[in-house]
């Protein structure tokens, strides 16, 4: 279900944005060119699974939709950018409602890109109190 | 000559299996040169990738990395691959409609020196070894041992590399590299090595959470002088190497050009 727009990006000079299409972990996998960077949207809706997955997690999200439900799919990070950031396998439970802002795909399918997410008591699902910092020594 | 006595050959002879081994000279000499060597445990990043969110962008977007990638370019190229360089950026610069999507996903040498997984030393006597996340292994033998002659050489993407210490400095000489680009994204107008590129690395702790590479590229057959470049790595509060795999659950799919999301199968 899209409720809101929530930003705009920046456009990119036409060379960047070409760079930017042909690669893509995030950028590293694969390209981040089939998602609308311009457009912001939120999906509140039930937690189906959480894949915790290389080479990315997807978090696959049951909404209203017009008609029926339909599920989204939403890519993150991959597991070892995750866990660093407080992450866990176990973060997102099936079941659970949540509220989650993503960069939609341009070819109009249940699909978008991690921006942030929220509990339904608007609570982020991450704390920064979680997370694995970098620099220091083990 | 006067021979020891018999009750004392046949004590020392009967004792001979049980002396330990490990405590022979050769061990003691290992374990005084392994204790020589420095200590870089722990889980290492290039600091640029190591601002990677939840979406796995990192700080920037992706023009920043482009910017920050040193291996990227632009390099001291000759004229003939400068003016190939211009002809592929002229190239993309022309195209129109949308660009065409791809997917990378393994790095090889010298890309995995500075892209975006994590990296992991581990350093014997006789060899290191730089182990990235994806499954990439360097070797490089600090035994001693020259490169294998040309007969059994033969270009890979690691390249065949040998090493010694300098005091706490790993120098590192690599050799028979596969020829490609050097930085981690293949994308025309950046640099692209030939398989005669000679690589001179000085690998070393520049402070409790810092490594340093400074890197010095030989390539006379496309650059006209050495290129040098210096390739930073922080160490991570990571207790374990999490593997990278590009293939475990790899939902995008490229098609004419254009990628999009495969459905979620159970798992």
């Amino acid at each position: 279900m899209r409720e809101s727009t929530l930003g705009r990006c920046v456009v990119r000079a036409g060379t960047i944005v070409l760079l930017a299409s042909l690669v893509g972990r995030g950028y590293a996998h694969h390209s981040g060119a089939m998602y609308d960077l311009n457009q912001s949207i939120t999906l509140s809706g039930t937690v189906r699974t959480f894949q915790w997955t290389n080479p990315h997690c997807w978090l696959q999200l049951v909404v209203a939709g017009k008609d029926q439900p339909v599920e989204w799919s939403v890519e993150m990070g991959s597991p070892g950018q995750l866990f660093r950031l407080g992450w866990r396998p176990g973060t997102v439970k099936p079941g659970e409602v949540v509220s989650v802002v993503v960069h939609p795909v341009r070819n109009g399918t249940p699909a978008g890109k991690y921006v942030s997410a929220t509990h339904a008591d608007g609570t982020p699902l991450v704390t920064s109190a979680t997370a694995v910092s970098a620099g220091s020594a083990p | 000559m006067k021979l020891l006595p018999r009750w004392l050959i046949i004590i020392l002879v009967a004792a001979l299996p049980s002396l330990p081994l490990e405590a022979g000279p050769t061990a003691a000499t290992r374990a005084r040169a392994f204790a020589a060597l420095p200590d870089w445990r722990g889980i290492w990043q290039n600091p640029w990738w190591a601002t990677a969110d939840a979406s796995g962008n990192v700080s920037g977007g992706f023009s920043e990395i482009v910017a920050h990638t040193k291996l990227m370019g632009p390099a001291p190229y000759n004229a003939t691959w400068e003016a190939k360089r211009q002809a592929d950026l002229a190239r993309m610069n022309a195209m129109s409609g949308p660009p065409p999507e791809g997917k990378v996903c393994m790095t090889s040498f010298p890309a995995m020196m500075e892209g975006p997984g994590t990296l992991q030393l581990v350093i014997t006597p006789e060899e290191t070894l730089i182990l990235a996340d994806e499954g990439r292994v360097r070797h490089i033998y600090t035994d001693g041992r020259p490169h294998p002659t040309k007969d059994n050489l033969w270009p890979t993407p690691a390249g065949d590399s040998i090493g010694h210490w300098e005091s706490k400095t790993l120098v590192i000489d690599t050799i028979a590299h596969s020829a490609g680009f050097a930085g981690p994204f293949p994308i025309p107008g950046t640099v692209e090595l030939s398989e005669d590129a000679h690589f001179t690395e000085r690998l070393r702790q520049v402070d409790p959470n810092t490594l340093e590479d400074d890197m010095t590229i030989e390539d006379p057959a496309r650059l006209t002088q050495p290129w040098h470049l210096t390739l930073r790595y922080i160490r991570l509060t990571l207790d374990r190497m999490i593997a990278y795999d590009c293939d475990e659950n790899d939902r995008i799919e490229v098609i004419n050009g254009r990628a999009v999301v495969a459905p979620a199968t159970p798992r």
